[in-house]
C-alpha cells in the first residue's frame, strides 16, 4: 500500500513539474484567463490577479489578503495595554486570518483526472483548506493548508500527492 | 501582669470603625464554619471542591447548604483538586461567580491549574487551610502549601483570627472581581490552629453580605452566543510576554482595589481592613513580622514585652500577594532591628519567604534596620510564649549590637 502511495506521489510530482510548465507557457503567451492544475487540468477561470499567489497545483492564497498580524515584525504588533486580557480571543471567526500555510514542508497536489470528487479530502481536512464549488474539488487553499497530508492519507482514490514544498511554491 | 491599655496606631484605627451593620449575630463558630458560612452568604453559582484535612470541614458544611437548599449553588463533587480547580476555571469562564477550598497537597495538585486560573483572568475565591505539604506527610499547619503558590499569579491574603478568615472570604469576592483586577485570590486560614478553633465571630446579615458584594460582573461569557470567544488558545513568543505584563499590571490594581474594600466593607461590618495591623510600631525600636493565627499569639503578647522594657511591636502583614512593600519600609524603617517569622522554610534561598520580602523591601529603600529571619512551626510544631520573649529579647541584643543577624530556627530540636 505504501508503496503504491510512493509511485503515486512520484507520478503526481512529475505531473506538478510538467503542470508548472504549462502555466508559465500559457503566462509567456499572455492570455492568463485559464489556470491549470498540477495534472494540466483545468481548474478555474478566474483571473489572477497582480500579486496573488499561486501554485502549480491549483492553490492560491485568496485575493487581497495580507499576511496575518501574527506575523508581521515585532514593532507593528499592539503593546500589553491593548490585547485582550488572559489571552482571550474575543472576535470570532479571526482563524482566517491567521496564515497557517507557513507551517508546511509537503503541499497536497490533487490529480483531478483520479479525483471522483467524493469530498473525503474536504470532509477530513482540519483546516478547511480543499475549495470546493458547486459539489466539486477546484483546488487547495496554501494560505490555511499546514501540510498534515491528511487529506492525501484519506482519498480514496489515491488522487492527492504530498509533494515537496520547494517544487510547488513561489511559481512566479 | 499588668496590661496596659492599647496605645496608638492601629488600636486607634479599630476605635475608628463605625459601628457594625444592625442584624449582626455573633456565633460561635470554627474557622472552617465561617468560611462555608460566607460561602452561604456569598451564595455562588459554582463550588467545586475535593475534601482534604483539614480543609473538608469547609466542604462538608458547605454541602449541608447545598443539600438543605439555603443556596443556589451548583456543587460539583470533582474526583482530585487539579479537576475541582478545572472545573471552577470552566465555570468562571463561563462568568459564574465561583468558589472553592482546599489544603496542602490538594493545592499542589491543583498547581498547573493555580496559573490557568490566574492567567486566563478568572476571579476564583478558594480559602486554603494551611497545611504542610508531604511529606512525610503531616496534616498540621504551616505555610508551605501558600507559599510555593505564592508565583502562581493569585492574590493572597492570610487571616489571623476565624473572624478575619470569615471577613476576608467575603471581601475577595469583591477584591477579584473588582474592574482591572480580575484575579483569583486565595484566603488563607491556619489549618486546625484556626480551622477547628472555635471563636466568636459578628456574622452580618445576609442581605448585607449580598449588597456588599453586589451581582456577579463577568466581563465575558463563554454562555454569551451572541459574542462567541476563545479561552485559552496557543500564546507563543509573540503574545505571552504582554499577558505576564499584564498580570503583573493587574496587581498593581489589586492594591487599590484591597484597600477600597476594605474601607467599604468597614462601613458596613465596623471592622475595617488595610494591607498589614500595626501593634504598638509607633515608638518601637524592635518589631516583629507575622503571618496568620502567630501574629494573633504576638500581638497578645505585647502588654507583657512592653512589661519588661522592651521597645517592641508587631507588624501584622495581612496581604502577601500583592506585598505591601510600600507599607512595610514605611512602619518599619524607623525601627532598629526587625525578627521576620516564617511558617515555611525556602531549601536554598536566603531565608524564609516572608523575610526575603521585607528584607528587600528594606534593604532597597536604604533602611538601616537589622533584619532577622526566625523559621517555626513547621509541620504543627507549636510556637510557645518562650519563643516569642526570645525572638524580642534577641532583637533587642541585636539592635545593640550583641547578636547578629541570620536565619534561626524556633523549636527544633538541635
Ligand atoms: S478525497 Fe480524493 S477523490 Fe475524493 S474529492 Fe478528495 S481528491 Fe477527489
Ligand atoms: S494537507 Fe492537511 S491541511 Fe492541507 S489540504 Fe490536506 S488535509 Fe487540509
Amino acid at each position: 500500500m505504501a508503496r503504491k502511495k510512493e509511485t503515486a506521489a512520484r507520478k503526481t510530482r512529475a505531473q506538478t513539474r510538467k503542470g508548472r510548465k504549462t502555466e508559465r507557457v500559457k503566462r509567456a503567451g499572455g492570455a492568463k484567463k485559464v489556470r491549470t492544475s498540477a495534472a494540466g487540468v483545468k481548474t478555474s477561470t478566474r483571473t489572477r490577479k497582480k500579486g496573488e499567489a499561486t501554485s502549480a497545483i491549483g492553490a492560491k492564497r485568496p485575493a487581497g489578503r495580507k499576511r496575518a498580524k501574527g506575523r508581521q515584525a515585532g514593532g507593528e504588533k499592539p503593546g500589553w495595554r491593548d490585547i485582550p486580557r488572559g489571552g482571550l480571543i474575543v472576535k470570532a471567526g479571526n482563524a482566517e486570518t491567521y496564515e497557517t500555510g507557513s507551517w508546511r514542508t509537503k503541499a497536497p497536489a490533487i490529480d483531478f483526472d483520479r479525483c471522483t470528487n467524493c469530498l473525503f479530502c474536504w470532509i477530513w481536512c482540519p483546516d478547511g483548506a480543499i475549495q470546493v464549488k458547486d459539489g466539486k474539488v477546484v483546488g487547495i487553499d496554501l494560505f490555511h493548508c499546514k501540510g498534515c497530508g491528511i487529506c492525501a492519507h484519506e482519498c480514496p482514490k489515491e488522487a492527492i500527492a504530498m509533494v515537496d514544498e520547494r517544487r510547488t511554491t513561489h511559481v512566479a | 501582669m499588668s496590661h496596659r491599655g492599647r496605645r496608638t496606631g492601629s488600636g486607634a484605627r479599630v476605635l475608628r470603625a463605625p459601628a457594625p451593620a444592625k442584624g449582626t449575630i455573633v456565633k460561635a463558630l470554627r474557622g472552617a464554619d465561617a468560611v462555608a458560612e460566607a460561602m452561604r452568604q456569598v451564595n455562588p453559582g459554582v463550588v467545586a471542591a475535593y475534601p482534604i484535612t483539614p480543609q473538608t470541614d469547609v466542604v462538608e458544611r458547605f454541602s449541608e447548604f447545598v443539600a438543605d437548599g439555603e443556596v443556589g449553588t451548583e456543587f460539583v463533587t470533582v474526583e482530585s483538586e487539579h479537576s475541582a480547580m478545572s472545573a471552577c476555571i470552566g465555570a468562571a469562564a463561563a462568568g459564574c461567580r465561583v468558589m472553592t477550598a482546599t489544603s496542602a497537597n490538594g493545592l499542589a495538585l491543583m498547581w498547573e491549574m493555580l496559573y490557568i486560573a490566574a492567567s486566563y483572568r478568572a476571579p476564583i475565591v478558594m480559602a486554603v487551610a494551611n497545611r504542610a505539604l508531604s511529606g512525610p506527610i503531616n496534616i498540621h499547619c504551616d505555610h508551605s502549601d501558600s507559599m510555593g503558590a505564592r508565583d502562581s499569579g493569585w492574590i493572597q491574603i492570610y487571616s489571623s483570627t476565624v473572624e478575619e478568615v470569615y471577613d476576608n472570604v467575603i471581601q475577595a469576592v469583591r477584591i477579584g472581581e473588582s474592574k482591572d483586577v480580575r484575579l483569583p485570590v486565595m484566603v488563607m486560614f491556619d489549618g486546625f490552629i484556626i480551622s477547628h478553633l472555635l471563636e466568636r465571630v459578628r456574622v452580618l446579615p445576609d442581605k448585607k453580605v449580598q449588597s456588599f458584594i453586589g451581582p456577579p460582573r463577568p466581563v465575558y461569557s463563554l454562555l454569551d452566543i451572541d459574542h462567541p470567544l476563545t479561552y485559552g488558545p496557543l500564546d507563543l513568543f509573540d503574545y505571552y510576554f504582554e499577558h505576564k505584563r499584564q498580570q503583573v499590571d493587574a496587581m498593581e490594581y489589586a492594591e487599590k482595589a484591597i484597600t477600597d474594600v476594605g474601607k467599604e466593607y468597614g462601613q458596613v461590618s465596623g471592622r475595617l481592613y488595610g494591607y498589614y495591623e500595626a501593634h504598638e510600631l509607633d515608638d518601637a525600636e524592635v518589631a516583629v513580622v507575622a503571618l496568620g493565627s502567630t501574629a494573633s499569639t504576638i500581638k497578645g503578647l505585647i502588654p507583657e514585652i512592653r512589661d519588661e522594657r522592651i521597645k517592641g511591636g508587631l507588624l501584622k502583614v495581612r496581604l502577601f500577594r500583592p506585598f505591601p512593600t510600600r507599607d512595610v519600609v514605611r512602619r518599619l524603617s524607623a525601627t532598629k532591628a526587625v525578627a521576620v517569622l516564617d511558617r515555611s522554610a525556602s531549601f536554598g534561598a536566603d531565608g524564609g519567604p516572608l523575610y526575603l520580602e521585607v528584607s528587600n523591601a528594606l534593604g532597597r529603600a536604604g533602611a538601616k534596620t537589622k533584619v532577622t529571619n526566625y523559621i517555626y512551626g513547621l509541620g504543627g510544631r507549636d510556637i510557645s510564649h518562650e519563643h516569642i520573649m526570645r525572638v524580642y529579647q534577641d532583637l533587642t541584643r541585636m539592635a545593640r549590637g550583641r547578636l547578629k543577624p541570620g536565619t534561626r530556627y524556633l523549636g527544633v530540636r538541635e
